[in-house]
């Protein structure tokens, strides 16, 4: 018989006592959250509850049914995801650049750094009624809520990372004649990269506050309106679906830049 | 007259260099009137207590800082950053680990953006000689800490500098590792005739790799005593075994206690 990675016996039964553990964790997971959503039904049911004031799962659930089938939920849902992407991205692409610029020009970096500080301590959010003025109550002005919320984080955290770039790799690359566009490109911006997918992951988060808070201001459409016209007309049930339906799509987004962070690292180690 | 003008000029020459730092806590005299020159293929070590100027010397020679006093030349040119006259090997290999090892090596040519077949050529000449060949490929992770340390010298030595500038380049390393990597080197800058200069505190290492040692004072440095190691060509592990490399090691270390 061929011998293949003979694994002892000890090993094999803590490898199938930890996926045991494993499955166990997963399960009492499920089971927490059904029994969340079975007590909320049965209290609802039992009259413990006011359902048109707490809903209930299954009115969540035959309302979301209803929005559905009239076409009135992916609307809003692609409307909100497309915001929140946007808002992300540009967020982050905009800090990113800003911070290389900081980097870029150090004095510029000293003047700005105070500055920086105190528009980070701002509440973003105070600043909507002033972005719906300048772009009108749309998409627009949502999307810069959603980036504003994100950009200055992004530019002191990703600037932080790249003036903390090993000053022996930098003079390497000076020693052999490099510029300091190609210090930048060839070691600051490489050296960084896990910083920025970090900054994605934070920024994420954020732009959905700054989205939805952008979408009760605008109160024209997405999820963020579902839940503002819910609330005006006293439809619990809508704003529990949408709310629902928000921490499922965040929770999907995230997972997407962890996905992307992986292949980022994978595809930096195989270059 | 006639005597001199027989003698090849030395490939690196230092006159008098000065160095002050000036900072917000004061001015720090790293260095004063310091001479000393460096033959064509030659292996030099510089040895001083730490802090003494020794990297604040080699970063004047490859030209990131200018001097505040004094002339540096290599190959009877004034130093200048980046024309590569001039390569530097650093405590770590600094090796970019989003890069396979061949585009590591080729770092130099890269940046001054003339990767031709040439440079290819002499890149893979060097990796195959040098035992790396088969990783070209391969990421830095995937390496041992004695091979990385060959790659970032096949880094430094694909550009064809004149001068190399050592500046601790084993002391990362474990004691029994250090002595195979700086033998191992020593002997590929033989074979390649390259001339080197080797910042080191390893009294032991000095001796074993160099045609001269240097001994430095405490801060500001200053030339305290230049030793000839002879024989010349003896290998390191040679050299260690020799009757004279005690007497070597313990003079130097005295000299090293005055300062
Ligand atoms: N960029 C700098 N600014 C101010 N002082 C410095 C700087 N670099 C080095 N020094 C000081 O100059 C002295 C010599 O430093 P260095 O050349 O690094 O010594 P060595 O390499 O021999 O240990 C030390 O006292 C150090 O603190
Ligand atoms: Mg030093």
């Amino acid at each position: 018989m061929k011998q293949t990675e003979a694994l002892s016996p000890e090993r094999l039964d803590w490898l199938a006592a930890r996926r045991r553990e494993g499955q166990r964790i997963a399960l009492w997971r499920l089971v927490l959250i059904l029994a969340f959503f079975a007590f909320w039904e049965i209290c609802a049911a039992a009259g413990l509850i006011d359902p048109f004031l707490m809903s209930s799962p299954s009115r969540i659930a035959a309302a979301t049914l209803r929005l559905a089938r009239q076409g009135n939920l992916l609307p809003h849902i692609v409307i909100t995801c497309m915001e929140t992407v946007a808002g992300f991205l540009l967020g982050t692409g905009l800090g990113a650049a800003i911070a290389m610029l900081l980097w870029w020009t150090p004095r510029f970096a000293r003047v700005m750094e105070p500055i920086l500080v105190v528009l980070n301590s701002l509440p973003k959010i105070a600043l909507g009624p002033i972005f719906i003025v300048w772009m009108g109550p749309g998409v627009g002005a949502i999307i810069v809520m959603g980036l504003a919320v994100s950009l200055i984080t992004t530019v002191l955290e990703v600037y932080h990372g790249f003036s903390r770039t090993d000053p022996d790799k930098i003079r390497l690359v000076e020693c052999m004649g490099g510029s300091r566009r190609q210090v930048f490109f060839k070691v600051v911006a490489p050296s960084n990269l896990p910083a920025l997918v970090n900054a994605l992951k934070v920024n994420v988060g954020l732009s959905w506050v700054g989205v939805i808070v952008g979408e009760y201001l605008v109160s024209r459409a997405g999820l963020g309106y579902l839940i503002v016209y819910g609330g005006q007309v006293f439809r619990l049930d809508l704003v529990m679906a949408s709310v629902i339906i928000l921490g499922a799509l965040a929770a999907v987004m995230y997972l997407g830049v962890v996905w992307l962070e992986k292949r980022i690292t994978a595809a930096m180690l195989a270059a | 007259m006639q005597e001199e003008l027989k003698k090849p000029a030395p490939l690196m020459e230092l006159k008098r260099i000065s160095h002050r730092y000036q900072t917000e806590e004061g001015e720090v005299e790293a260095i004063r009137d310091l001479s000393f020159t460096v033959e064509q293929g030659e292996f030099v070590s510089l040895v001083g207590p730490s802090g003494c100027g020794k990297s604040t010397l080699l970063s004047i020679l490859a030209g990131l800082i200018s001097p505040s006093g004094g002339t540096a030349t290599v190959g009877g040119d004034p130093v200048k950053r980046g024309n590569g006259s001039v390569g530097y090997m650093f405590q770590h290999d600094h090796l970019f680990e989003w890069r396979t090892i061949e585009q590591n090596v080729l770092l130099g040519p890269e940046l001054r953006g003339k990767v031709g077949e040439e440079e290819r050529a002499r890149a893979r000449r060097l990796l195959e000689t040098y035992g790396l060949g088969e990783f070209r490929r391969a990421t830095p992770r995937s390496l041992s800490g004695g091979m990385r340390q060959r790659a970032a010298l096949i880094r430094t030595l694909v550009p064809s500098p004149s001068l190399l500038l050592l500046d601790e380049a084993f002391s990362a390393l474990d004691y029994q590792t250090r002595l195979a990597v700086s033998g191992d080197i020593r002997e590929i800058l033989r074979r390649e005739g390259a001339t080197a200069l080797l910042v080191t505190h390893d009294i032991g290492e000095a001796v074993a790799l160099s045609d001269r040692v240097i001994v430095l004072s405490a801060r500001p440095a200053v030339v305290r005593a230049i030793h000839e190691i002879l024989p010349r060509g003896l290998t390191p592990a040679q050299r260690r075994d020799s009757a004279e490399f005690h007497e070597w090691f313990n003079l130097i270390w005295k000299e090293l206690e005055l300062t």
